[in-house]
Formats: C-alpha cells, structure tokens, sequence
C-alpha cells in the first residue's frame, strides 16, 4: 500500500474527527444539515420585487441626480440586498437536503447511488448559489435581471416542493400515531 | 527505561486501569463489551510485553509482532461496534455504512491480491511494518467513511460513543503517521515519533476517561422513531427537487 495513501487517509480522518468534534461541541444536535442556528424565516418575495431588485429602472432614475455618491450608494445597498436574496435561497436548498436527510436515514432501503447522486446534486447547487454571489459582486445586480428572475422561479418551485414535503411527512406521522 | 518512556508507558496502563474499573461500576461494559475487551487485551498485552522483555528477551519481538496483529485484529471490531451501536435506530444508514465499509475492506482486499500478484516476491520483502501500516489505513479509512456517513447523515451521538470514536480515531490516526514515517523519516523524526505515538495514545485514553466516566443513552433509541417513509418515494421527490434548482441555476449561469 503506497505511503501517500496512509499519510492522505491519517490527514482525512483527523479532519472528519475535527469536524465531528467542533459539530458536536457547538450544539449537541448540530450537524451538517440540521440548523445549528435558528433559522430565520422570512417572508418570501413576489416576483415583482425580484424583477425591480435587479431592473436597471432604479439606476437610471439614480443617475439623473448626476451624483457619484448617490449612485455609489444606491449600487451598495442593492448588492447587498441582492446578496442577502441568493442566501437565502441557498438556505431553502439547504432545507430541502436537511429535510431529505432527516428522512432518509430511517429509510429501510437507503440506495448508495441514489444517495451519492443527490448529495452530488446538493454540493452542485451550493456551488452555482456560490457562483452567483461572486457574479453579483463582480458584475452588480442591475446587470444579473434575467438570472434573477430565473433564481427567483427556482426558490418558489423550492418553497411548493418543501411544503409538499411537509405536507407528506405530517400526513404520514398522523398515519402512525 | 528513561522517565518519560516510563510515565507514558505507566500512564497508559493506569488509565487502563481505571477505564476497566470504571466500566465495571457504570455496566458501561455490557453497552460497550468489544470496546472493553480492547482495552483489557491492550492493558494485558503491555504486561505481557513486560515480562517476554525482562525473562525471554529473544521472543520479545515475536510476541510483540504478534499482540500488535491481534490489537489491529480487536480494533476492527471496535469500529464494528461503533457502526453498530450508532445506526443502531437507522436502518437506512447502517444499510449505507455496511456497503461503504465492505467497499474500503475490498478495496483494500483487491490492491493486496494486486501488488502480490505483480509482484510474487512482495510476501516475502513486505516488513511487519508494512502489513501493520497496510492494515492501520484500512481501518483509518473505514473510520473516515463511517465519520463522514455520520456528519452526512446528522447522526446525533451519545457522550460516550462519541468519546470511543474520538478517541480511537485519534489513536489510528497517529498510528498511521508513524507507520507511514517509520521508515523514510529521519532518525530525529523517528525519535520525537516514538514519544508522540504512545503519549497519542495515553490521550485518546484520557479523552475515554472523560467521555465514559458516566454512562449516557443514544440520544435516540429504535422506539421513538416515528417516520418511515418509502425511500424511493423521497429520493425522488428531493430529486425532481435539486433537479430544477439545478435547471434554474444552470440557465443563469449560461447567460
């Protein structure tokens, strides 16, 4: 057996026994996919908002002030709105894999395949709302309206699927008790 | 033996001891019986090692080669315990665990019957050291994929099988270090080694000291569990799910 594999699999396992570690010592409950901090609900936006979050309508009124400042400003504000929106949405997809772990794990006929595949899917996801945050801070929200918009279906399609989810799970723990 | 070869070696064996005598006062042994018959094997084993030193130094290293494959043996059931005792309320999950270890035990399996097929002599070159290396990883490795499963899966962990994992995975962990060291490294490094190994020990000892000191539950026993949901029935739902966010992000990002 090659001696970088005994040194890569002793690094692995101190760093998953880290993690298990620090998981486990910040809340006794809280793991990767469990929240560890309350999760804040909030309200959800109308498609409306979202198109005039990122419409180029804001801007150009701004920039008839001819004032540096004022439209430096207003640019800040909507980056961070911007930004405050794309997490949230990655926390709605987070909740939908909290939720389908939560499940899942009781599961009788658990799939390795299906199993790896969603997690794959998962980790994708996280990395395209990652993407997203970068390209808003690059190219600022005025210029991401179509991406906005296409975000904006994906969190409501998210948000139906989750309270089906919901539905579906209460229905079955009335079934039980 | 110089002083500090001394206090870790007795330190070891007195922490050994009072793990024993701790699990005979809280039954924690009867929960946890491989675990238990580990440390009275290691403690035994020390003494043994002891007394082949001091009356029949030529079979010392027989003896010691030996009780060292029977460790590494008793901690491939240690870990089977912990898989055991953890999934214990999650059938799924230990269904996962299982075809995940089996594929690290193959794997492992496979790459061995490869090398000595390529290379017929390797049995007979291979030192003690590279078997117990070859056989330390596979356990670091099977422990790592259990971990991982664990964290994945949000498997919520009594104090004192989250202490016996700590513990021994910090002990393996250190072990292959040493072993995959043992021989490129230095003198100097073999020195500070031959220190750091035995005291990682004595502190996975300390940490199951602590965490075993009192018997807890599993936060969640097979009783309590109330869901149970077709798993293709979920896995396709979070799917379709991921499956549009997916969809969604991948055209803005086109644009």
């Amino acid at each position: 057996m090659p001696i970088t594999l005994s040194i890569v699999s002793g690094v692995v396992l101190t760093i998953f026994l880290w993690r298990l570690w620090k998981n486990t010592h910040l809340s006794e409950a809280g793991l990767p996919f469990e929240a560890a901090l309350p999760y804040e609900v909030m309200a959800p936006c109308t498609g409306e908002f979202v198109s005039a979050l990122f419409s180029s309508r804001d801007l150009e009124f701004v920039s008839q002030f001819n004032s540096e400042p004022l439209k430096e400003l207003f640019l800040k504000e909507r980056k961070a709105v911007a930004r405050a929106w794309v997490r949230s949405t990655a926390r709605d997809v987070h909740q939908v894999m909290q939720e389908h772990v939560r499940i899942s794990r009781r599961s009788q006929d658990l799939e390795i395949g299906t199993e790896t595949g969603i997690y794959a899917r998962y980790v994708a996801l996280q990395a395209a709302c990652g993407f997203l945050m970068l390209s808003i801070g690059l190219a600022g929200p005025v210029r991401l309206r179509h991406l906005s918009l296409y975000v904006y279906r994906l969190s409501e399609r998210l948000d139906h699927a989750h309270s089906a989810l919901k539905a579906a799970m209460e229905t079955k723990e009335f079934q039980d008790a | 033996m110089r002083m500090l070869d001394y206090s870790i070696w007795s330190g070891s064996i007195a922490l050994e001891i009072l793990l024993l005598y701790r699990s005979f006062r809280t039954r924690l042994r009867s929960y946890y019986p491989v675990f238990f018959i580990y440390i009275f094997f290691v403690l035994t084993q020390s003494l043994l090692r002891l007394i082949v030193y001091h009356y029949q130094s030529r079979l010392y290293t027989y003896t010691y080669w030996l009780t060292e494959f029977l460790g590494v043996a008793i901690g491939c059931a240690v870990v089977f315990e912990i898989y055991r005792v953890a999934l214990a309320s999650y059938p799924g999950t230990a269904r996962m665990a299982r075809r995940l270890l089996a594929l690290v035990f193959v794997g492992a399996l496979a790459k061995a019957i490869a090398d000595a097929t390529n290379d017929p002599r390797w049995w007979a070159e291979a030192t003690t050291i590279d078997i117990e290396r070859a056989m330390r990883t596979v356990q670091a490795l099977a422990i790592a994929a259990l971990v991982a499963l664990f964290l994945v899966y949000s498997i919520p962990f009594g104090r004192n099988l989250k202490g016996i994992l700590l513990g021994y995975g910090l002990f393996i962990g250190a072990s292959v270090m040493w072993f995959a060291f043992a021989q490129s490294g230095g003198d100097r490094f073999r020195y500070f080694w031959s220190y750091l190994n035995p005291a990682s020990y004595d502190l996975a000892l300390c940490l199951w000291v602590v965490y075993l000191w009192s018997p807890q539950q599993q936060p969640e026993a097979l009783a309590t569990v109330r869901i149970e949901e077709q798993y293709q029935q979920i896995a396709t739902r979070t799917r379709r799910r991921l499956a549009d966010a997916r969809g969604y992000l991948g055209k803005v990002m086109d644009r």
